[in-house]
């Protein structure tokens, strides 16, 4: 009887055994016992990427997608591994095709303006469209930048002001300072400068320099919002400190403008000043 | 009494040749070594910073960003690569193009000065050869026995200061190899296009925690 079932468990066993060794074998890691994907990340976040590695690839080879997506940023990083251009990718399209929009997005990112190839460049833009299409806010802007400008598609003012406004509207703040220019330039839209000030204020909130200049700016001149050249010294001071040069002209005019103890009353709030979080 | 005057004016010229050497070789030494001290440094601080776990390793690393953008010379860099292209660009794009560049290549190259867990980071050789640059060779050492990472740091004196103007991986310098992808880039979709391109690869993603 015992040597019956030792018959019959053998093989099994072995077959366990073998595809143990194999995956050891292929990835030169012996995977770690009772660890979770999480517990990949804690080791990630302390920078201890050999151990992130040992408990991501087993799950990526079993294709969790997550798995497969944070190997292909050691990979594009050099991060517990040589870096590999061609892994990383290999990694993110294996997430991609999960519908994992980070994956998405990254490979398209590599691969956008990066190469000669027409069907690579069309891929490229369909999976950024796939990204923007699952809500991921930077792939919207990304879009909506390339639908402007018409690189890598036509230009088509109308989606490049849809996925720009998705993002702006998801709080991305470089997406609420390009709605400012749109709508102060009646893209795709009427012109209106109050909708313009307001998607400038909203990026400047989040610290977005130009954005700053840019709402200082219109405080100065009441352009689409209430003149206040208190607020217009403000801002255009944090965009200053952020190095935009025609920022400290706008500056300097403004402090010449207003009484000393009003400028000191700024710059007190200017250096207690923390951007709003996204 | 006239031989020795002989003797010890034919001295002097090869007294003074000899003095000027010694003064040029502790020179090149002092150079070496304050290169090298100035490439610690910045590993120190990528150490330094990036091992505060007390904070996300995506906000530290954004951190170490700002503090090495003035160790590069990074305007000459930025202007360098772009060549000819540089003088057609308005000067908002000029900007725009500055800022996005600095980003990308401390995003890109900042992770040679190591900090990460376990790495062991060291200077390897200087070489100061008299003319205006310094190379100064690192490596670093992988937990696990990892492939080494080599490193080249080309660096100047810009205002007194020292600043990296090249690096050099596997022999190969990031001044050029960028100066030929940018033209071919700026051929086929423009500045606007080389712009969209850098914002789009700063724009990539970090690891993901679930």
């Amino acid at each position: 009887m015992k040597k019956s079932i030792s018959n019959r468990t053998f093989p099994t066993t072995a077959a366990a055994a073998c595809l143990a060794a194999a995956l050891i074998l292929s990835t030169g890691h012996a995977p770690l016992a009772d660890t979770t994907f999480e517990d990949g990340y804690k080791a990630y976040e302390q920078t201890d990427f050999a151990k992130a590695l040992k408990i991501w690839l087993p799950l990526a080879n079993s294709n969790n997608a997550h798995a497969q997506y944070n190997l292909g940023v050691m990979y594009d990083l050099g991060r517990g591994v040589a870096q590999d251009k061609k892994k990383a990718m290999a990694w993110w399209l294996k997430a991609a095709k999960q519908d994992l929009p980070m994956a998405l997005h990254n490979l398209a990112s590599n691969y956008l303006f990066g190469v000669k190839d027409e069907n690579q460049q069309k891929k490229a833009l369909a999976w950024m469209s796939r990204a923007a299409e699952l809500g991921l806010s930077r792939s919207q802007y990304s879009l909506g930048k390339m639908y402007l400008h018409a690189h890598g598609v036509e230009k088509d003012e109308v989606l490049a002001r849809k996925w720009i406004e998705m993002a702006a509207k998801q709080g991305f703040d470089k997406a609420q300072y390009n709605m400012g220019k749109l709508s102060r330039d009646g893209v795709a839209g009427p012109v209106d400068k109050e909708a313009a000030a307001q998607w400038f204020l909203k990026a400047a909130k989040q610290g977005y320099a130009k954005a700053q200049n840019h709402i200082g700016k219109r405080y100065a001149n009441g352009d689409g919002i209430e003149k206040n050249e208190a607020e217009a010294l403000f801002w255009v001071t944090l965009a200053a400190k952020q190095n935009i040069k025609s920022a400290e002209n706008n500056r300097k005019v403004l402090v010449k403008k207003l009484p000393l103890d009003e400028v000191n009353r700024i710059m007190t709030r200017v250096y207690s000043w923390k951007p709003e979080k996204k | 009494m006239e031989e020795r005057v002989k003797r010890i004016l034919r001295f002097i010229p090869s007294a003074l040749a000899g003095f000027a050497l010694i003064v040029i070789v502790s020179s090149a030494k002092a150079n070496e070594q304050e290169a090298a001290a100035f490439i610690s440094n910045l590993a120190n601080q990528a150490l330094q910073t990036l091992g505060d776990v007390s904070i996300p390793l995506e906000a530290r690393e954004e951190k170490l960003r700002v503090l090495l953008q003035d160790g590069f010379a990074m305007k000459f860099i930025g202007r360098y690569v772009l060549g000819k292209y540089w003088k057609k660009m308005t000067a908002a794009q000029q900007e725009e193009y500055q800022k996005l560049f600095a980003e990308w290549t401390l995003r890109t190259y900042s992770s040679r000065l190591g900090g990460y867990k376990n790495q062991k980071f060291t200077v390897v050789k200087v070489i100061d050869n008299g003319k205006k640059d310094i190379f100064v060779k690192t490596r670093i050492n992988q937990p696990g026995g990892g492939d080494p990472i080599d490193c080249d740091w080309r660096i100047r004196k810009v205002n007194g200061k020292y600043k990296i103007v090249d690096i050099g991986i596997a022999g190969i310098s990031m001044l050029l190899t960028q100066k030929r992808e940018f033209a071919s880039l700026l051929n086929r979709n423009g500045i606007n296009g080389l712009i969209e391109m850098l914002r789009v690869r700063n724009s990539k993603f970090t690891a993901m925690s679930s």
